[in-house]
């Protein structure tokens, strides 16, 4: 890796990506998660390192089936396009309210959101997901940071992206075998589900009734204009 | 899932065997008229229905699920904060019918949608798992995955050859 792949690696993955080709991008420029070697966030400590603990706020309620006690797989194939958000352990509280309240702001026609529960992953077993179709590891972990909704305000320095390898474009049955390859990190996800009023005290809890309350709404494009 | 047929053909064994010792009562013969779709697919795999109390006919099998389907309805654009898609109503009318029309011995299912607003169904079986998802113009992308084997299924629900292949990999039929 040298300086120029580190500048390029930051280019890929500053966290305005939009057309859902930043799995297919990154990995075609820099395959078998090379970025990882790099810190390419704007504000980031560092790489992510596998000993960390990452997790993920689930928030539609169309990810998690309550009924069947189920997260819905297909919410993960964001891996496969420009990525999966999630954050750091070592993550503030101020960090996690940040990404919270993005997540939570809404249109005033919108109807309140809430957190439903957290997925944790450590990065290692992450990491140690592999398959022959790709020809080694299926996932990287990236210390990407992304804009906050209001730009003007910084973004938040421990956000992370999980990105998915995938098979080349001319591979037969492709599809099928990124769906594979999602199913394994869904797999994982599945036997780490952490509720809402077990993270950090509660705090997600707070931020809940606070959006219940009516709390967290965007301002309306046309007054503001 | 596909071991949910054999499940099936068990049960029909015995349900024959206790029949003809007329030890049960309250079972549905097949075909009947006005009966709900999931008891008429049922009955269309020829497989017995028991009911709970003798004469007593279970209305829906699924309830929770497609009360879950119905409230989801309601959901807005970015649900999840990220940008997902509002629910596309059709595919969510599709999922109620596809749901309704589960045999008895289907997997548990879990409901959702895709971040294009499409409905999805998940069944999940220990090492088996299958998704279907359903697109506004009748047709499906189902997934099965038994112990690392996959099988990737695009066409419309009412094609012969989707509708084979979907029945060859879940263990039941595909109807909405």
């Amino acid at each position: 890796m040298t300086l120029d792949s580190c500048v390029e690696c930051a280019k890929l993955l500053d966290g305005t990506a939009s057309d859902d080709k930043q799995a297919v991008r990154v990995d075609d420029a820099f395959p078998h998660c090379q970025c990882e070697a790099h810190s390419v966030g704007e504000g980031s400590p560092g790489p992510v390192d596998s000993s960390e603990f990452i997790y993920r706020m689930v928030v539609s309620p169309a990810s998690v089936d309550w009924n069947a006690k189920k997260l819905i797989e297909d919410s993960f194939r964001d891996t496969t396009l420009n990525g999966f958000s999630v954050f750091r352990d070592i993550a503030t509280d101020d960090d996690i309210n940040a990404i919270a309240i993005d997540r939570l702001s809404r249109k005033s026609t919108a109807k309140p959101r809430t957190v439903q529960a957290l997925i944790r992953f450590k990065v290692e077993s992450v990491r140690s997901i592999e398959s022959e179709d790709v020809g080694g590891r299926l996932f990287c972990v990236y210390d990407e940071t992304v804009p906050r909704r209001d730009e003007t305000l910084p973004r938040v320095p421990t956000h992370v992206t999980i990105l998915q390898r995938l098979p080349p474009a001319k591979v037969e049955d492709r599809k099928r075998l990124m769906k594979d390859g999602t199913l394994a990190l869904y797999r994982l996800a599945e036997m780490d589900l952490v509720k809402v009023e077990n993270f950090r005290d509660g705090m997600l809890v707070d931020l809940n009734s606070r959006s219940l309350g009516g709390d967290f709404v965007l301002p309306d494009p046309v007054a503001q204009a | 899932m596909a071991d949910r047929t054999s499940f099936a053909k068990t049960y029909i064994s015995v349900s024959n065997f206790m029949k003809s010792t007329a030890l049960v009562a309250g079972e549905i013969a097949c075909p009947l008229p006005a009966l709900p779709p999931a008891i008429v697919s049922s009955c269309r795999q020829n497989v017995m229905v028991p009911a709970s109390y003798p004469g007593i006919v279970q209305l829906e099998l699924f309830p929770a699920v497609v009360a879950r389907l119905e409230e989801l309805r309601g959901l807005d654009e970015d649900h999840d904060g990220e940008g997902a898609q509002a629910p596309v109503q059709e595919t969510l009318d599709i999922a109620v019918g596809f749901v309704r029309a589960l045999p008895f011995y289907a997997p548990t299912v879990a409901v959702g949608l895709s971040r294009e607003g499409y409905a999805v169904a998940e069944f999940h079986d220990g090492d088996e798992f299958g998704q279907v998802i359903f697109q506004p113009d009748w047709s499906i992308e189902a997934y099965h995955n038994k112990n690392g084997k996959s099988v990737l299924i695009e066409g419309g629900i009412g094609e012969q050859k989707t509708s084979d292949e979907f029945h060859r990999s879940f263990g039941f039929r595909l109807e909405a």
